[in-house]
């Protein structure tokens, strides 16, 4: 593997380490509805995309986000290494963040690019940027981190292991586990309209114009599995 | 106005916006609002919170299991080195060549001294310290502007006296914002942990560095837009940097 701007001068190199912090960095629209967190110093998933020498970004030539975001839905490989070289920064910053590890990190970023190569054909560029799609897609796959860990937690306290705390606990554990099981059980079209509302933050009608649905049924598919999850939350929830 | 179609309740409790007649209704029906408010706790059961902060670059095994996976036999290029870097990734080093060099020539330096920070702050093209600090840079950054200071910029070295660091902080094109005032900040890389090195006033600070921070986890050199009275970090940042290694 190449260096980003082989052939760049020493000037360079005293600020490379400045590129993970904003590089690949640039307006994330779907990223929007993440709940700030007061002591996160800055935006920088929000800034603008930056030019210069120590960004190593999109000012180093290279196809529009645009053009990957399209060859990507097409299938040609390039876009998916593209797509890497640009986002997997983000991922990986947010997964990093959420779950406090860096080996679930790992694979939480690994994840989210295989699920969104073998996936591609579910994403479409005029329904919004590849980076949007992948960050929705790293929330579920966090989430999913969140659970299978819970989940390996409570079989080693059943095999009577003692289990350290999490590096970041997860105020729902417990409910998650039970809801995901559920989800599980959801069969399609609801269990995917419930992914985009809850991880994409999608509206009804994005869904629907997503999934080709009538408005009226993704509203009462929603509605519905809504119902049958907290139904299963009444039963089997933080009780346990 | 009779309840709300249930449907819209599912809607709302995902937080999607309401027609003004539904949301005048929920404000004054304690029922309605009970439905919103156990769907809502289901939303907010399955949804993570995923604290706003930098990405951060997996290191390079991340892509070779995605390849590995997906049959891709494209590659990405490499991140920009000292990117990512946690104490795994460090180990991961030797892997990507080129500017990873350099790195290694600057944290030899560090280790023999002044002599080494003499050649480092050549090495790196650092500028000339800020007058009232005195020794070798040891490390030097630039600082980038964020949203919120898009014309500012800045840079900030470390330098290397008998007995101290200090962190240099020149900037450029901060104005002033009446009520408020600007501080300087050195934080980790997953922008969990973080520490105040003191206050900016005008557009040059020197301000010591604890002997108990190590660089090395606290390499990003951040300027916020403080409150009086309030001492945690804003959230608004002006200025940030990554210190290399």
């Amino acid at each position: 593997m190449s260096g980003r701007s082989a052939g760049a001068g020493p000037g360079a190199a005293v600020s490379v380490g400045y590129a993970g912090a904003s590089g690949p960095a640039r307006h994330v629209p779907g990223e929007v509805a993440m709940r700030p967190d007061p002591t996160a110093p800055g935006r920088p998933d929000v800034a603008p995309a930056r030019g210069g020498p120590w960004d190593g970004g999109p000012s180093d030539g290279g196809p529009s986000d645009g053009d990957v975001a399209a060859r990507f839905a097409a299938g040609d490989e390039r876009a998916l290494a593209l797509a890497y070289e640009r986002w997997a920064g983000l991922v990986h910053g947010m997964a990093l963040r959420a779950l406090g590890s860096a080996d679930e990190a790992e694979d939480v970023t690994q994840q989210v690019f295989v699920s969104a190569w073998t996936g591609r054909h579910g994403y479409r560029p005029v329904a919004g940027p590849l980076a949007a799609w992948l960050v929705g897609i790293a929330r579920h796959r966090i989430a999913d981190a969140f659970a299978r860990r819970q989940r390996e937690r409570r079989l080693a306290e059943a095999a009577g292991a003692v289990a350290l705390p999490a590096v970041t606990p997860d105020p729902h554990a417990d409910d998650r586990v039970v809801l995901f099981d559920e989800l599980a059980r959801v069969g399609q079209p609801q269990r995917g309209i419930m992914e985009l509302a809850f991880f994409h933050d999608l509206t009804h009608e994005q869904i629907a114009e997503r999934t080709g649905l009538p408005l009226g049924t993704v509203k009462s598919h929603i509605r519905r599995t809504l119902v049958r999850l907290r139904a299963r939350l009444e039963v089997d929830g933080a009780a346990l | 106005m009779p309840h709300c179609d249930p449907e819209v309740l599912g809607l709302a409790a995902l937080g999607e916006r309401v027609a003004e007649a539904d949301a005048a209704h929920l404000a004054g029906c304690a029922r309605c609002r009970q439905d919103v408010a156990e769907l809502a706790a289901v939303v907010g059961a399955v949804r993570v919170d995923v604290p706003a902060g930098p990405p951060v670059e997996p290191p390079a095994r991340v892509w070779d299991a995605v390849a590995a996976a997906t049959g891709v036999s494209a590659a990405p290029r490499a991140p920009a080195a000292g990117s990512g870097r946690d104490a795994r990734s460090v180990r991961d080093a030797g892997r990507w060549a080129g500017r990873r060099v350099l790195l290694a020539v600057a944290a030899a330096c560090l280790a023999v001294g002044a002599v080494g920070g003499a050649l480092v702050t050549r090495l790196v093209g650092g500028g000339a310290p800020g007058p009232a600090a005195s020794g070798p840079v040891v490390a030097r950054v630039s600082l980038a502007a964020l949203p919120l200071a898009a014309d500012a910029s800045g840079a900030a070295s470390v330098v290397r006296s008998a007995s101290a660091r200090d962190l240099v902080v020149d900037v450029s094109r901060l104005g002033a914002r009446p009520g408020t005032f600007y501080e300087v900040w050195l934080i980790d890389r997953s922008v969990q942990r973080m520490v105040p090195v003191g206050i900016l006033r005008g557009s040059e600070g020197v301000f010591t560095i604890p002997d108990s921070v190590d660089l090395g986890q606290y390499p990003v050199v951040d300027i916020s837009v403080q409150l009086p009275g309030d001492p945690r970090h804003s959230g608004r940042s002006v200025l940030r940097g990554t210190l290399p290694a």
